[in-house]
């Protein structure tokens, strides 16, 4: 991991709201010119977070530091920090220049500079000559990219993005995770995006941290949380998964056994569990594979239930013997070697693809 | 809505708010009670021992036929004027809401409008003008050799009643047209379609969703009506008297601010009642009846 | 059919008749303004101008419209602010005794005018206040606050308060995050409401009546003529009078109508829509 200034710190932050904890005990440490992600479903404390860094909430307890700076007390106004909101907030009665001048004008500067770098930032977000456009007469694309061009003009030192894609349409979703990272890449200022879309983490992040209920269960890039999760929440929640419930049994180093109902499952077992914890076994869709081929330590026999065409990815799932349902995503390459509906079938899956991690309590 | 625990900008935008309800509202009406509740004394016997609280003027009210009679006729003929309204005002409110439409909407609704911003003296000036002995309609009546002596209208109750209707009607009509205009016409479809009879519509589903329309404009004409000076004045002469003319006959040709301050205070107590049990009958809150 | 058409015949023939009820009394008085008879009354005797010459000379009514002019200015330069200020401390916070605070100032709408007027004239008096122009210009101004109110408080609960934490966001203190953000906003039903204050000044009679002392204002001075004896000279103050309200009330309620247009315009509601298609941005050159 390359290590840089930290541009914005949270050490040990909790917003108490009443009874409840909106976000308990939370650390975390932002570098400079990353692109990090928040990942978590509603509710789980992700945006308290991102106001209590853009100064709109003061914490309960712990500490925010922004450039090295403790930031307590100091209102949003002052901090050197731009949100983009979930909703863009674009000023309605202004145009497109107006709204994007905003925060210079806010700092007194020149009419003539401002000018200058007005037109810098829409040729950055590729709107040229959008200047007298008033808001409602842009797209949600355009929109959208306003917002950041407003943010990003006052050359703060983090960009906060608040779920910006949430209410765009699947295409134009797609193109604005690329278009964040290109920009982010060129002006090289800190993102940190909030989102319940893990697509959008995985896709644009260099760091994520999942958060559930006002902790963070994991931190780390894209692929660690991915391939590597830390927790059953963090399995589910990135990506899909399946999983088998069961006790771990002869644990061998790195690898460990599962004893459950369709038998006995081997996976790797990076949290050490011990024999007899009752435990959940991991497997991704895309690393089951059909066929009763050796070499492979894991191996299931069903039938076949169904068979989803999504292009991409040809999703079936097979009905285990005792009743379990597993999920294959199997790449679309054209050959088709499927059994019909209802065949028996037997698929397998390689014990370094798949993991043990401890039951949730309740 | 944004919620800051900022107390200094509440605190700052409390200040011209308290200052005009307290200034305004508040003290001053309070004073008007404490006066009523005193008696009426020369100048330089305020203030000293014998400006003691009574209720001798509550009592006078109480007990002059004169002044509680003329209390109960208000009330009544604004009772009488706010059930007349509503059933004058509703068809038209119906058909301006929901049978016309577009531009011929438009224009009616204006044209409804402008008689509502003349001022209410004019309005009654206009009738005066009609009804007096040498006024138009007697003019009119002999012409067509209907009557042949000039008849006096005015200087009557009724004529009164006549004139705050007239000065009146539309603040009933406004707030119905507008609650009427919310209504979404496919209930009215879907109780048809249930086979409900025009009547039972009108009775289930458009008078309900009108409720809060009419008591937001019975409470506005109730208001007017008990609190009428002109048209009285005008159209009423000696022969009627009605409540906010003895009030102002105490206040002005008696200087008589004790009694006249008691008047007023029951009158209060009566509209703010009158409020409170018309809401509470129909269960409403007081928000709901002001967004109407 | 056919009783689709009876019934529309019946309702035009009601409103038919409930609007010549509503405009012949206005019609005769604007006639008889400019009849040639000493008596507003007919037989028509020729036309004439010469009672609106009368108006015009006329010291008492001329001075009328004026005080009804500086009046109705001084209600709204006082009642706006204060309404504005009342909008923004009940819609955006919340405090002890926001009921009751909210009760009184919505009781001037349900308060006779006459016991407004009866009890500052009162206090007043105690404070040992003039009655005057000043104090009709605060005795007005205790209830077309709370109308103000209403107008402006409409407006703001449709104003997204993100739009505000976004001037911040981007260096506003709060203040001028209100000035420039929120006020604008507010504008159109400002407008609205310094017309409507204007007309409810203009007309107000029950109330000014027992603080306008020795001075008049134009409904006043009429009720005053009216009194004292019928002459065609109140027709011709009547015909004015009845154009500058009807004038006031076309602008109060075109501006509303036009507040009520931006206030429902789609972008206010759904701040974006999705691109039309084929209109995909172009990607970025990197």
């Amino acid at each position: 991991m390359s290590s840089g200034p930290l541009d914005v710190q949270l050490v040990d932050v909790t917003k108490r709201y009443g009874e409840l904890d909106a976000v308990r005990r939370v650390s975390l440490d932002v570098r400079r010119g990353e692109f990090f992600s928040i990942l978590g479903p509603s509710g789980c404390g992700k945006t308290t977070i991102l106001r209590m860094v853009a100064g709109f909430i003061e914490p309960t307890e712990g500490q925010i530091l922004i450039g090295g700076r403790d930031v307590r007390g100091v209102p949003p106004n002052r901090r050197p920090t731009s949100l983009v909101f979930q909703h863009l907030a674009l000023f309605p009665l202004m145009n497109v220049y107006d709204n994007i001048a905003f925060g210079l004008r806010m700092r007194g500067e020149a009419e003539r500079e401002i000018a200058k770098r007005v037109v810098g930032k829409l040729d950055l977000i590729n709107l040229r000559g959008y200047d007298r456009k008033r808001v409602d007469q842009l797209s949600g694309g355009e929109r959208q990219r306003v917002a950041i061009a407003r943010s990003l003009i006052i050359e703060p030192t983090v960009l906060l993005l608040d779920e910006p894609l949430g209410a765009l349409d699947l295409k134009l979703r797609e193109h604005m995770k690329e278009e964040l990272k290109a920009i982010q890449h060129r002006v090289g200022t800190t993102f940190i995006y909030i989102t319940h879309d893990q697509g959008e983490a995985l896709a644009m992040s260099d760091r994520i941290a999942v958060m559930r209920r006002g902790v963070f269960e994991q931190i780390g890039t894209p692929a660690d949380v991915y391939e590597r999760p830390d927790t059953p929440f963090v399995a589910y929640f990135v990506g899909e998964n399946n999983a088998f419930k069961g006790t771990a049994a002869a644990a061998d180093g790195e690898m460990a056994a599962l004893d459950s109902p369709v038998g006995r499952l081997w996976g790797r077992n990076p949290a050490r569990l011990a024999p007899g914890t009752r435990a959940l076994l991991f497997i991704r869709p895309e690393k089951v594979a059909i066929g009763a081929g050796d070499g492979v330590e894991n191996r299931l026999h069903g039938s076949l239930q169904e068979v989803y065409y999504e292009g991409l990815v040809v999703r079936t799932r097979v009905r285990l013997s005792e009743g379990t349902e597993l999920t294959l995503a199997l790449p679309n390459t054209g050959a088709s070697t499927l059994p019909a509906t209802g065949q028996p079938v037997t698929v397998k899956f390689a014990a370094r693809d798949a993991y043990l991690l401890p039951e949730p309590s309740a | 809505m944004i919620r800051r625990r900022n107390a200094r900008t509440v605190a700052l935008l409390l200040l011209p708010v308290l200052a005009w309800v307290l200034l305004l509202l508040v003290i001053p009406q309070i004073r008007m009670l404490d006066i009523s509740l005193r008696f009426k004394l020369p100048v330089d016997k305020i203030g000293t021992a014998a400006d003691v609280h009574t209720l001798s003027n509550y009592l006078e009210f109480v007990q002059e036929p004169l002044y509680w009679k003329v209390f109960i006729k208000t009330i009544y003929a604004a009772l009488t004027i706010t059930v007349v309204s509503f059933v004058i005002a509703f068809p038209i409110a119906y058909y301006l809401a929901k049978v016309s439409s577009g531009s011929w909407r438009r224009r009616l609704l204006v044209l409804i409008l402008i008689p509502f911003w003349v001022n209410e003296i004019v309005r009654t000036f206009a009738w005066l003008l009609i009804l007096t002995e040498q006024g138009v309609l007697n003019q009119a009546l002999r012409a067509l050799g209907l009557i042949l002596e000039p008849v006096s209208y005015l200087y009557r109750d009724s004529t009164v009643t006549l004139g705050m209707a007239y000065a009146y009607m539309l603040f009933m009509l406004f707030p119905l047209y507008a609650v009427l205009d919310s209504l979404d016409f496919s209930l009215v479809e879907a109780a048809q379609d249930l086979g409900a009879t025009n009547l039972r519509v009108l009775r289930h589903v458009v008078l309900p969703h009108a409720l809060p329309g009419a008591i937001a404009g019975g409470i506005m004409v109730f208001m007017l009506s008990v609190g009428t000076y002109v048209v009285p004045e005008i159209l009423g002469g000696k022969g009627a008297i009605w409540f906010v003319q003895i009030i102002y006959r105490r206040f002005y040709d008696a200087l008589n601010w004790n009694l006249g301050s008691a008047f007023s205070f029951t009158l209060l107590v009566l509209s703010m009642a009158f409020v409170g049990l018309v809401l509470r009958i129909f269960g409403l809150s007081v928000r709901k009846a002001i967004q109407s | 059919m056919a009783a689709a058409r009876l019934t529309r015949l019946v309702y035009v023939l009601y409103i038919g008749t409930f609007l010549s009820f509503l405009y012949v009394p206005l019609l005769v008085v604007a006639l008889l303004a400019f009849n040639a008879n000493p008596s507003p009354a007919f037989p028509w005797k020729g036309f004439t101008l010469g009672w609106f010459g009368e108006v015009l000379r006329d010291p008492l009514m001329m001075g009328a419209i004026g005080n009804s002019v500086l009046v109705g200015l001084g209600v709204v330069a006082i009642s706006v602010p204060i309404g504005v200020a009342t909008a923004f401390l009940l819609v955006r916070y919340d405090f002890v005794g926001k009921g009751v605070l909210y009760a009184l100032v919505m009781s001037p709408l349900i308060t006779p005018g006459v016991i407004l007027g009866v009890s500052m004239l009162i206090f007043f008096s105690d404070i040992g206040l003039q009655t005057g122009l000043g104090t009709a210009v605060l005795g007005q101004s205790s209830f077309i606050i709370s109308f103000v109110l209403l107008i402006v408080s409409a407006r703001l609960q449709k104003f997204d308060p993100a739009l505000e934490e976004a001037a911040q966001d981007l260096g506003a203190t709060p203040l001028r995050a209100v000035w420039r953000i929120t006020l604008p906003f507010l504008r159109p039903a400002i407008i609205a409401a310094c017309a409507v204050a204007f007309l409810l000044s203009f007309d107000n009679f029950n109330t000014t009546l027992f603080l306008i002392g020795n001075s008049a204002t134009l409904p006043i001075q009429v009720y005053s003529a009216v009194r004292l004896g019928l002459s065609p000279k109140i027709n011709a103050i009547s015909v004015v009078f009845i154009l500058v309200t009807v004038s006031l009330g076309l602008l109060a309620e075109f501006l509303r109508q036009e507040e009520r247009r931006e206030a429902t315009r789609p972008d206010e509601v759904l701040p974006w829509a999705s691109p039309a298609p084929g209109t995909l941005p172009d990607p970025e050159p990197t």
